[in-house]
């Protein structure tokens, strides 16, 4: 038997981990209310429906190009698309009226209307680029500042519905991609360690929303007695030392755990690959896999841009869409399981052992 | 905010229930408010509670129960003069059930109380950083 000798680990430096695709996107959230006007979820349906004219014809008159809707008239799969979008919250997706979306062309910067509070301005921008982001929502938010007139103490800054959200209303989050710390079970104590230095670490849908896939969104706990700037460095601080302890800890498991890592992603491979029936969840986990084997080169013939394509393709709104019909919820799992068959054909397994 | 029992479905309803001797309102799921919440709990209730008045690590789920710790260091002040916002309405016990204020206004109708939940959710009590052109001022006179 010559195992264990034949599993002699394959060293990988740290260095040629890629930080990139483990922060996978940033997005600067501001909240924004109307002075004289009751907030949304104490509002009724016409009181609402002011704030959207109003919001929506300040955003009309100072960004033409921007796409304005009134989520009124949307049914609910298209509701449920811009949620697996990530450009509405659950929340938002669920007020019974008076619910908004704008977006800017490129999508690089949209507002919720009569979410929580009656706006909240988002800029994103790639990896942990915060800056840019937050430049992005900074000039939506001016914007509309000459034509609205915000809800603002000079003690507690920008006033909103829930108190946690006061001051700056700023809200900084970045996505990470963590299966490297989940795999060396250092996972819990990071996320606890990042709580600590108050963050709020939370699943990729937001407030309330589980982690699937080994994705998680960090984000600033403070907003009130720091600017906008401090809070940016902090954060930023802080995510770029998460991605240097996930680059070791993807380092770590590939030369301590070859035989591991091989197995997690043969197995990967294989359901994806065969499968005929697969659920969102399954799927999920399991493109997690292989994003991690393809951003460290173990996957070959596969990017990481398309896994996370695909990653946006599988949600049942997209499936759906993409079908232009309504699929029942094992139809979705059987046509997930064809379309990832399909896709995953051309990706191959490098040996992580030598 | 999360029902005050099992910690983890969102609270939908309020209920009396002695907890330790003392009649207090909870806050509770649907589930647990059913069910009676057989095995209560009264350590887990008053452990949270403890844990938000630390104010170690604050999130927002926690503010209702903030308030309410505020409170009661301050006096329970009897139902009948329950403190409510003027102009939206809003009593400070359907404040503390969903954590969030009705309007800007209840800034001002319930400062007292608000003044110790800020400082101990954000460590801080003065807003720095960006101001709007011209908002506030006429309705905000914090
Ligand atoms: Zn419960
Ligand atoms: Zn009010």
């Amino acid at each position: 038997m010559t195992w264990p000798s034949n599993t002699k680990p394959r060293r990988l430096s740290v260095r040629r981990i890629p930080g990139d695709d483990i922060a996978m996107g940033c997005r600067v959230r501001l909240a924004r209310n109307l002075s004289r006007h009751v907030f949304p979820d104490r509002a009724t349906g016409p009181q609402r429906a002011v704030v959207l004219k109003k919001i929506m014809g300040a955003a009309q008159a100072e960004m033409p190009e921007f796409t304005l809707s009134s989520l009124d008239t949307f049914s609910e799969e298209e509701r449920l698309l811009v949620f697996e979008e990530r450009l509405i919250s659950k929340e938002l997706m669920e007020r019974e009226s008076g619910a908004g979306i704008m977006v800017s062309k490129d999508n690089a910067v949209s507002a919720m209307i009569n979410e929580e509070d009656h706006l909240r301005i988002q800029g994103f921008a790639a990896c942990m680029d915060i800056e840019t982001a937050w430049r992005r929502a900074d000039a939506f938010d001016t914007q509309l500042d000459g034509r609205l007139e915000y809800a603002w103490s000079p003690r507690w800054g920008y006033l909103t519905a829930c108190p946690s959200n006061l001051g700056t209303g700023m809200r900084v989050s970045v996505m990470f991609h963590l299966i490297g710390l989940r795999m060396t079970g250092d996972l819990d104590a990071t996320i606890r360690g990042l709580e600590r230095m108050r963050l709020l670490v939370r699943g990729i849908y937001g407030e309330g929303s589980e982690s699937s896939g080994n994705m998680f969104q960090v984000s600033n706990m403070d907003t009130l007695g720091m600017d906008e700037n401090a809070i940016i460095t902090r954060t930023k601080r802080i995510c770029e030392e998460l991605v240097r302890q996930e680059r070791n800890a993807r380092a770590r498991v590939i030369s301590e755990s070859p035989l591991a890592v091989e197995d997690a992603l043969t197995r990967a491979l294989c359901l994806l690959k065969n499968a005929l029936l697969m659920p969102s969840g399954e799927a999920g986990e399991l493109l997690s896999a292989i994003r991690f084997g393809a951003s460290v080169g173990l996957i070959t013939d596969m990017t990481v841009e398309e896994v996370d394509r695909l990653m946006m393709r599988i949600q049942p709104a997209h499936l759906q869409n993409e079908m232009a019909m309504t699929l029942s919820s094992e139809q979705r799992d059987e046509f997930r399981a064809v379309l990832l068959t399909a896709q995953l054909a051309k990706a191959n397994l490098r040996k992580v052992r030598r | 905010m999360k029902c005050e029992i099992c910690q983890s479905a969102d609270a939908e309803k309020a209920i009396r229930k002695e907890v330790g001797g003392k009649e207090q309102e909870l806050y509770v799921c649907s589930r647990c408010a059913r069910e009676g919440y057989p095995a209560i709990t009264t350590k887990k209730v008053l452990k949270k509670k403890t844990a938000a008045t630390t104010g170690a690590e604050v999130l927002p789920e926690l503010v209702g129960m903030m308030i309410d710790a505020a409170i009661e260091i301050m006096n329970h002040p009897s139902p009948s003069e329950e403190s409510v916002c003027r102009h939206c309405g809003i009593t400070r016990s359907e404040y503390r059930k969903t954590s969030r204020l009705g309007c800007a206004m209840c800034y001002v109708a319930f400062a007292k109380e608000l003044d110790g939940v800020v400082a101990d959710m954000h460590r801080h009590t003065q807003h720095v950083g960006k101001q709007p052109r011209r908002g506030g001022g006429d309705d905000v006179a914090l």
